[in-house]
């Protein structure tokens, strides 16, 4: 029930991502949000001893406390969505030395507001402690349905940001961009929340490997 | 013999198979129904209705037995109680009497008896329930409707009230009369509409009413629509003769209104999204208002075209036919821009307001 967009904020007009953070904080109080709680987006990613297998990411999310989203690297599958047993799984298969965690796990911590229909996530993005960016992630909950959502949450993005239509489209992940063209071969519309952690891979893994 | 003619008196009491309730033997009666009913001593045939009057008086019987340990665990907890105290009193004192020592006696025998009493009356109550016919429940589905519209009025009281009130079967007795199909004394007008050919006001079952104003809707969008597949879904769900819910989905918009009508006059509308009610399959409370604002201000406009399509003089049919149409112009919600400003969203919400006869779309702070 919910169709959601997850974006990269830019910080260089700030001293810090810190600084950036409670900026588009007070914007978006001032607009009208409300403070609910705070949210968290996890990412750890495993690699394999064995030969011939693949990275495997694992995510979680604050707003879907009790599952865990799981995607194999170069693969064409689609995401797993399993319940948090899987990363006691995964953690089983670290001990047994199938697999092995070289990179700290990738958080993203902030602020969960709402405002009318819609849930926005704004948070920072940390590694090892050190603070590498701003992530914005805003949920239309009112429906499911991914074309008409996406238009409602671009103009809220346009309102917010002050920006530009295309400057928006630019700041979209290729996931959603995917998603969004491979919606026209379906007849089924209907958004699900894989597609959001999807796009925080996009925003996390390719973060990890300009860092790695 | 005036006690055995109730006519004489100008007491009329119904026939005796007149009472009979069209599902129990499937066949109409065959008597008319009479002007003033008997209220105080419904004249229902026990041969005719034997499941019903067994299962009132094992109700009764279970009362009574209620009662009895009611009133034995009563005297047991007074008792303990005295024995409690003679206990410390005997300790404060050295000596122990021969009058105490009776007097415990007597307490030990008397709770002995009244748990032998109460053990009897639990036995009873068992027997009681085994004997009682569930089935027969399935034939008072007219009364059960009735108590769900009287529940409705009293905001969905309803699991309460049968919690609640122990004298159920009295009222379920005092009521029957006045539910019976072809009865309806609430409408007394019509007894005198009969020969009238125009009618302001709709009385009798009002579902057949609605499902032609449905079945019109239906036929009327078939023949705008170009498309094959339907876009939107409505079904009606019968509470009581004159209490009924539309559900009317709009697939486009993904939403689900549902409309609560007494005949065909909307009492309370409710707008959800399509999805939500695959959270409650099983547990579905239709009841509960939605959760989001744009969805929650669209009920309220609904509620005001309710009100705007039927002025006084209008015929039922006519206002309900007219808000079915107003309805299907949200199919497009998410997608359309305000007429004024040209935009989706203004302060996060989208256009809700529809204009009762234009259609078009604004934001509420656009119209002013």
């Amino acid at each position: 029930m919910v169709v959601a967009i997850v974006i990269e904020l830019p910080t260089d007009l700030f001293k810090s991502p810190a600084e950036a953070f409670d900026n588009y904080l007070e914007k978006l109080e001032k607009g009208g949000a409300k403070k609910t709680r705070p949210f968290e987006v996890e990412l750890t990613t495993y690699n394999p001893i064995i030969p011939n297998s693949k990275i495997v990411h694992v995510l979680t999310h604050s707003e879907y406390p009790a599952s865990s989203f799981a995607y194999i690297d170069h693969s064409n599958t689609q995401m797993l969505v399993a319940d948090n047993t899987f990363i006691a799984l995964m953690d089983k298969l670290k001990a047994l030395r199938v697999f092995d965690v070289r990179l700290s796990k990738t958080r993203v911590r902030g602020t969960r507001l709402e405002y009318q229909d819609f849930v926005i996530n704004l948070g920072t993005v940390s590694q090892m402690e050190a603070t590498k960016g701003l992530v914005l992630e805003v949920a239309f909950v009112a429906m499911d349905e991914t074309r008409d959502g996406y238009c409602l949450i671009q103009e809220f993005l346009q309102s917010f940001l002050n920006t530009t239509k295309q400057k928006i489209q630019r700041l979209i992940t290729e996931q959603l961009s995917m998603w969004l063209r491979s919606l026209k071969d379906r007849k089924d519309n209907e958004y699900n929340p894989s597609v959001t952690l999807l796009q925080y891979l996009d925003i996390l893994g390719m973060r990890k490997q300009s860092n790695g | 013999m005036m006690m055995n003619n109730p006519g004489a008196m100008g007491q009329q009491g119904p026939p005796p198979n007149s009472m009979q309730p069209m599902i129990q033997g499937g066949q109409p009666p065959a008597a008319a129904a009479p002007a003033y009913p008997n209220a105080a001593n419904p004249p229902m045939n026990p041969q005719s209705r034997p499941n019903q009057s067994q299962n009132d008086d094992i109700i009764a019987r279970c009362l009574v037995q209620t009662q009895r340990l009611r009133e034995s665990l009563q005297v047991l907890l007074n008792k303990t109680k005295q024995a409690a105290h003679l206990e410390t009193d005997d300790q404060s004192s050295s000596a122990t009497s021969l009058s105490s020592n009776s007097t415990q006696s007597s307490i030990r025998n008397n709770i002995d008896r009244r748990l032998f009493d109460m053990s009897q009356a639990l036995d009873q109550l068992n027997s009681l329930v085994e004997q009682y016919d569930i089935k027969a429940l399935q034939n008072q589905w007219t009364l059960i409707s009735h108590y769900n519209e009287l529940s409705y009025e009293k905001q969905g009281t309803f699991m309460d009230e049968w919690a609640s009130q122990t004298k159920w079967a009295d009222r379920l007795a005092e009521i029957s009369p006045y539910i019976h199909p072809t009865i309806q004394f609430y409408r007394r007008s019509n007894q005198r509409s009969i020969g009238f050919t125009n009618r302001s006001r709709v009385d009798g079952p009002s579902a057949p009413l609605i499902d032609r104003i449905i079945a019109q809707y239906d036929a009327q969008q078939q023949q705008q629509q170009q498309s094959a597949t339907k876009e939107y879904s409505i079904s009606l769900q019968r509470l009581s003769d004159h209490l009924n819910i539309i559900e009317f989905s709009l697939f486009r918009a993904g939403l689900d209104i549902y409309l609560y009508l007494r005949h065909c006059t909307v009492e309370h509308v409710v707008v959800k999204p399509l999805n939500e009610k695959k959270q409650f399959a099983t547990n579905f409370n239709n009841k509960l208002a939605t959760n989001y604002r744009a969805l929650d201000i669209i009920a309220g406009h609904i509620r005001a075209a309710a009100v705007f399509y039927a002025p006084f003089g209008t015929q039922p049919e006519q206002a309900l036919s007219k808000l079915l149409l107003y309805i299907g112009k949200y199919q497009p919600f998410h997608a359309q821009k305000c007429v004024v400003c040209q935009k989706h969203l203004l302060n996060g919400l989208q256009p809700t307001w529809r204009d009762f006869k234009t259609y078009e779309c604004f934001h509420q702070e656009c119209l002013n």
